[in-house]
């Protein structure tokens, strides 16, 4: 989801304000500052969906592969294998069941029809034998299954394992790999004379695959991939990859592909809770309210599409020297198969994010060609005209992907763009090429529903910069944009939506004044100015500017005197006072923010906050009636501004040094004191200097010289 | 006063006077459809529409006050409040009869019929606590008839209305259960209805239902009065005496109106029945019946023998005088239990489910003793009703107040589906200062008979429960005092030596060594080894996917006497309809996990566990997180 702050898809445009609005009729009134929704690049198009078009990873929507589909009872459709003429075989979860897909006409959804229902949780392999009964595996246990055409089902054979990953005929016998003690096994084509080619430390070959006459095997835990060498259960360990399983492996051109994915453990933290879930459910075979599960954007996975050159002749030992490339890699998902698309190096890669299917063609030409609305997508099966089934889980259905119908169905859906506030929504500027169409649509919630408005038109105008057209859709805060593309060599490569949210106001929120600072041991006075301090929020990220007044507490608001300078925006929340031009008095400020620099000084919001009231004295206090009584003097301080907050004392030039308020408080404006000159003056005069000082920190000092007898 | 009155032919008259068909016909509802007009109908009642009754009307009741013969008292309408009830009026009424005036309304006066003008009216089934007049509530006939209307449903079993979590405290049946089994301090039991829960105010409320108990113990009669809301009056339950399960036979009675009918929840050594008055009787036969004017349960279908019964005595109260009755002979059954009446078929036999309870006291010199009984059959009455018998065994074996250890086997004998079936559950339980009865009625056969009965597959027919209470003086019982490892770095593949601590409720400890095997390809994780008691885990087990399935789970736990080794994984599997899937490789775990709802297969961290008999029980849990290091080179 893009937020305006993100640097890829926002640009605050305050310096094209008037420009923009000068070509655009926009609504008028209370129109925030100008924003983009920006689309470029492949992640950009990548938060989007497709449907019959491909995102490219050069940043491209295009044509792509255009989607049927036909949707199954049981909750997920675990795996598929090439069937006969054309058609599909499938193997459910939740419900084991075996179903022949035979794709449908161009345009038309496949059809599905059920062959058998199978014992166990779900069908993890299954494959066609070249008489045309089909085996397969469900899970648990090590029980092959044979199903006839017509759909009797027979025992083929039975294996001391615990779980079968994968079938493939190879070389008229059936491979049969197993867990959980990593063993392949080759069966004749009537199950029996099982023959054990390998046997690794891994728990599971969950996949295998015989290329140019030889076997590869890939394991998990672990994700190592292992080559079956003749008389030697061992193996050969061509690659250790960094991950956890290899889940499939495909041939494309001279490459091998490898789909590995690495899981991060969930550790133990939850055993309390699924031990309750899973006694829970033993005894009342569905589990407690609530959702306990892991949505597809927490499994804390990564899945990695790996290649490496066999040279011409196919040799899979050179996937033990040669470098393995990195073709595509993705977090927070899996990939669950690899098929090729051609022999010239075209891949295509489920995901279990999003319901997507990707296209890799080497390291840099990717393309997400599909995002099906069921959460996942469990495997893939290439037909022989190059179009594919792709089967999906969390709500079973069958795609499938052909380039063979016209691509009037080629469309691609952004993500629901947040403007934060309800916005008025501008121009759309598209850059591409060939024939496409944009509609529009506009809501109150980030989920499209009923309190959307419906998809409207953009009527696109040919620009030297690209094509654009006024959106002309509500005023609303969500807003989706949808491409159709209507011809085959139809592409949009950029897009950018100009709106303007609703401006909210802005909030100042305090307003301080801090008068002169001084300690009791400052024989100085203070700098003669007041800081004055406030704080505020924009709320809608606009910049603020400030404007600050003052004027005598309680006058009338023609008294206000602006304390900014003509010359210079206040910008900063801070602002020091001089007090040499202010006469003394109780004074309050008020400090106005403005959004102005976001919003234009025609649809600027403002707020403004008022202190408390402060006093300004710059008058100095007074020592009077200074009198002397042995070595006590005593006398009266006044003050007119404030109050007198200490009175000190130097004898013959030294430090000053504190005097007692006669109450025993210094907090009036008139304080008498009382000090007693320090013992162990030498009897005559000495010079003393009395000191007073009010609360502002001006300071008055009165010299008197005393005259001290022998005692 | 005049006696009998209500065996005379009830005058007709037509002018004003609606007939209703008994069998059929009407078509009103239970649950808030409109009544329609009856028509006439070849057996008939004259009744009093409720809308043609009007203040000032008089009219009189009938009731049984004392033996077996009813009599009745003159009343006075008050007034009509509509929709008293969700679609269903109520009439106030006043007797100024002087036992009335004595007693006020009378617990057991529930479906004593009211004729007003020499027509039927309704039952006498509301009333005020502690109010001074003998002023009532009359549920009107209308709805009553709607509910005999219904069809008996022998193959349903009826479930308690308040159950679930709206109380926050418990929840129904096999997930009230998992529950408790799983520790979450809840009642494994909902809670029952009772009379004030359904008017919380101090207003008109249902008459409470007097249950006669015999046989049974303070201690189980106050737990069967709670749980089940009513008033436990003692008297006669319909006990044998100590002789088994009386036979109850008699002669079949001719019912009329005002007649006292008993529901028997249980009879037998330890007899309970609900006590009521007879409203209305219908049928070719006289086979139909309805009673109470309000519901005993409200749970709608059901199956739960009635007998008629004699009055001893009532009981005049400030609160709510109560009368005193016993059952006398099996007559029929209760087919439904609806809220305006219950509805009782006299030409169908009910069947109960037989509880044979033995009890062995830990004083020797007190001999042991059965008790023989039969119980209604519900989803939620009749685990109740079993613990009662439970918990009134333990409180004979003695609830001394020293260290008692009670060992309780249940074997419960069912049919589903697939043909009979035998359950045996036992336990063993520690107290330290006097077994607690009441605890001891919550029971794992209990919760096992709570499961069954509310399983989602079949309906679970009980054919009998046998369980033996034996209590035991001593403290067999040791508390896991420290658990550590006897060695320092843990690879794996290690066989690891734990040092576990027991200390006995006295304060002895001792010191007892347990190997442990570190799986092979655990290394560079972290395992949790918990150490635990026998009763405190359970083994992994599927999701059930028939009452077949239901049972082997129920069935499956730990000896009491043993100790649970347990090494926890940070892999997960997955637990599904068709058993456990153990060791998946990531992505196959993920795909097969759904995101929805309801689930197909739910995960679990995988374990590797030993089971380590015990000679005494053992208490406490104790977990060790230790990080695995990579196989040994040379072990």
């Amino acid at each position: 989801m893009y937020r305006p702050n993100s640097p890829v898809c926002i640009r605050l445009l305050a310096s094209c304000v008037c420009a923009l609005f000068a070509a655009t009729p926009v609504q008028p009134a209370a129109a925030g500052g100008t924003q983009t929704f920006h689309v470029e690049s492949y992640d950009d198009f990548d938060s989007g969906e497709v449907e019959g078009a491909a995102i490219e990873g050069s940043g491209r929507v295009t044509v792509g592969l255009q989607p049927t589909r036909a949707e199954l009872e049981p909750s997920t459709v675990y795996t598929c294998a090439p069937g006969a003429k054309g058609e599909v075989l499938i193997g459910t979860a939740d419900k084991a069941g075996l179903y022949r897909v035979k794709p449908g006409k161009p345009g038309k959804q496949p059809t599905v029809q059920k062959l058998a229902d199978l014992p166990g949780v779900v069908v993890s392999t299954l494959t066609r034998l070249p008489n045309g009964d089909i085996v397969a595996a469900t899970l648990p246990g090590g029980t092959i299954h044979r199903i006839s055409p017509k759909g009797k089902v027979s025992e083929f054979a039975k294996l001391d394992v615990k779980q079968i990953w994968q079938l493939q005929v190879h070389k008229g016998r059936l491979l049969v790999a197993t867990g959980p003690k990593g063993e392949l096994y080759s069966l004749d084509l009537n199950g029996k004379n099982a023959k054990m080619l390998l046997d690794v430390p891994e728990k599971n070959l969950l996949s295998v695959l015989a290329v140019g006459g030889e076997i590869v095997a890939g394991t998990s835990p672990q994700a190592k991939l292992y080559q079956v060498i003749p008389d030697n259960t061992d193996g050969v360990l061509l690659h250790d990859f960094s991950g956890d399983e290899v889940r499939s492996l495909a041939v494309t051109g001279n490459g091998l592909l490898a789909v590995v994915n690495k899981f991060s453990s969930r550790g133990l933290s939850s055993l309390d809770a699924l031990t309750k879930t899973l006694n829970r459910t033993s005894l009342i075979g569905q589990n407690a309210e609530g959702k306990a599960g892991h949505k597809s954007e927490d499994i804390k996975a990564s899945g990695r599409l790996y290649h490496v050159s066999m040279g011409t002749r196919l040799d899979p030992s050179r996937a033990g020297e040669a470098t393995w490339d990195i073709w595509l890699g993705k977090s927070k998902q899996y990939f669950t198969s690899v098929v090729a698309g051609d022999m010239a190096g075209t891949a295509y890669v489920s995901s279990s994010y999003d319901g997507k299917v990707y296209r890799v063609r080497g390291r840099r030409d990717r393309a997400t060609v599909s995002n099906f609305d069921e959460r996942q997508t469990t495997s893939l099966c290439a037909l022989p005209d190059k179009s594919l089934i792709a089967t999906t889980g969390d709500g079973a259905a069958v795609y499938h992907l052909s380039n063979k119908t016209k691509p009037k169905a080629s469309i691609y859906r952004s993500e629901v763009f947040d403007a934060e506030q309800p916005a008025t929504y501008g121009q759309l500027m598209v850059r591409g090429q060939g024939k496409f169409s944009v509609r529009a649509r506009v809501g109150p919630g980030d989920e499209p529903d009923k309190r959307w408005s419906e998809w409207k038109p953009v009527h696109l105008k040919k620009r030297q910069d690209g094509q654009w057209g006024s959106l002309g859709v509500g005023k609303r805060r969500f807003l989706q944009l949808e491409v159709s593309l209507q011809s085959p060599e139809a592409e949009v490569r950029e897009f950018k939506v100009y709106y303007a949210p609703e401006n909210l106001p802005p909030m100042v929120k305090t307003v301080t004044v801090e008068t002169p600072d001084f300690e009791r041991s400052d024989n100085d006075e203070p700098d003669p100015e007041v800081t004055i301090k406030w704080s505020s929020d924009a709320r809608d990220d606009d910049d603020l500017i400030y404007s600050v007044k003052i004027r005598p507490e309680g006058s009338s608001d023609q008294q206000w005197i602006d304390l900014g300078k003509a010359d210079k925006l206040l910008t900063k929340t801070k602002l020091s006072l001089e007090l040499d031009s202010v006469p003394d008095g109780t004074y309050e400020v008020e400090v106005t923010a403005s959004d102005e620099p976001s919003n234009g000084s025609g649809r600027a919001q403002t707020d403004k906050l008022v202190s408390a009231p402060f006093t300004i004295d710059r008058a100095r206090p007074t020592v009077a009636k200074l009198s002397q009584n042995g070595t006590a003097i005593k006398g009266q301080a006044n003050d007119t501004g404030s109050y007198i907050h200490d009175v000190a004392y130097s004898v013959d030039g030294g430090p000053f040094r504190a005097a007692s308020a006669v109450d025993g408080v210094f907090d009036s404006p008139s304080e008498e004191f009382v000090l007693e000159l320090p013992k162990g003056l030498t009897p005559g005069k000495h010079r003393v200097v009395v000191r007073a000082r009010d609360a502002f920190g001006n300071l008055a000092s009165t010299p008197l010289v005393v005259d001290l007898k022998r005692s | 006063m005049p006696q009998n009155r209500e065996s005379r032919p009830v005058p007709r008259h037509r002018s004003a006077a609606i007939t209703l068909t008994v069998c059929g016909a009407l078509t009103a509802s239970i649950f808030g459809l409109a009544i329609s007009e009856p028509s006439a109908a070849p057996t008939s009642t004259p009744i009093m529409p409720i809308k043609d009754i009007r203040p000032g009307m008089k009219g009189y009741a009938v009731t049984v006050f004392s033996g077996t013969k009813s009599d009745r008292f003159e009343i006075e309408v008050i007034d009509v409040v509509r929709d008293y009830l969700p679609r269903q009026d109520t009439v106030l009424f006043r007797s100024n009869d002087p036992r009335l005036m004595h007693t006020g309304i009378v617990g057991g006066m529930s479906g004593s019929p009211i004729y007003i003008e020499g027509k039927l009216a309704g039952a006498l089934a509301y009333g005020y606590s502690y109010n001074k007049d003998p002023i009532g509530g009359i549920s009107p006939i209308e709805n009553m008839l709607a509910v005999d209307a219904l069809p008996f449903r022998p193959k349903v079993l009826p479930h308690g209305k308040n159950t679930g979590t709206s109380r926050g405290t418990t929840r129904a049946g096999t997930r009230g259960w998992a529950d408790a089994m799983l520790g979450l301090n809840v009642s494994p039991l909902p809670p029952r209805r009772r009379p004030g829960d359904l008017n919380p105010s101090a207003g008109l409320q249902r008459l409470d239902t007097p249950m006669a108990v015999s046989g049974f113990g303070p201690t189980a009669t106050r737990m069967l009065s709670e749980q089940l809301g009513m008033v436990a009056t003692r008297g006669g339950g319909g006990s044998g005496g100590g002789g088994g399960t009386r036979d109850m036979s008699g002669p079949k009675k001719q019912w009329k109106p005002g007649d006292s009918l008993s529901v028997l929840l249980t009879r037998g050594d330890n007899a309970t029945a609900v006590n009521g008055t007879v409203t209305w009787v219908g049928g070719k036969q006289g086979e139909r019946l309805l009673a109470f004017g309000h519901p005993m349960f409200d749970e709608g279908p059901s199956e739960v023998p009635i007998a008629d019964a004699r009055v001893h005595v009532i009981i005049p109260s400030v609160r709510r005088s109560n009368k005193i009755a016993s059952p006398l002979t099996l007559q029929g059954t209760m087919v439904q239990d609806r809220q305006a009446a219950i509805g009782v078929r006299t030409d169908l036999t009910p069947t109960m489910i037989p509880v044979i309870t033995h009890m062995k006291p830990a004083e020797a010199d007190i001999p042991p003793r059965t008790y023989r009984s039969e119980v209604a059959k519900a989803v939620d009455l009749t685990p109740r009703l079993v613990s009662a018998l439970l918990v009134d065994a333990a409180e004979e074996a003695g609830t001394d107040a020293v260290d008692l250890t009670a060992t309780i086997k249940q074997k419960i004998a069912l049919t589903t589906s697939k043909g009979p079936r035998e359950l045996v559950v036992s336990e063993e339980t520690f107290f330290p200062m006097g077994a607690t009865p009441r605890s001891i009625g919550q029971a794992r056969g209990v919760f096992v008979m709570a499961a069954l009965l509310d399983n989602q597959f079949e309906v679970a027919e009980i054919r009998s429960v046998e369980q033996w209470i034996s209590m035991e003086y001593g403290d067999p019982v040791e508390e896991i005092a420290r658990v550590r490892v006897a060695q320092g770095d843990v690879h794996a593949g290690d066989l690891v030596r734990l040092a576990i601590d027991f200390r006995t409720l006295k304060g002895v400890e001792r010191r007892e060594f347990l190997e442990l095997r570190i799986p092979d390809d655990a290394a560079d994780e972290d395992v949790l080894i918990e150490i635990t008691g026998g009763d405190y885990v359970r083994p992994y087990r599927p999701m059930p996917n028939n009452l077949d399935d239901l049972i082997d789970t129920l069935e499956q736990s730990y000896p009491s006497r043993s100790m649970v080794a347990t090494i926890y994984r940070e892999q997960e599997g997955l637990s599904s309809r068709d058993g456990l899937l153990t060791d998946l490789p990531g992505s196959v775990l993920h795909t097969l996990q759904p995101r929805g709802d309801t689930r197909a297969a739910v995960p679990f961290k995988q374990m590797a566990r030993r089971v380590i008999p015990t000679k005494t029980l053992i208490e406490g849990s104790h977990k060790l997180k230790v990080s695995v290091l990579p196989k040994r080179a040379h072990p």
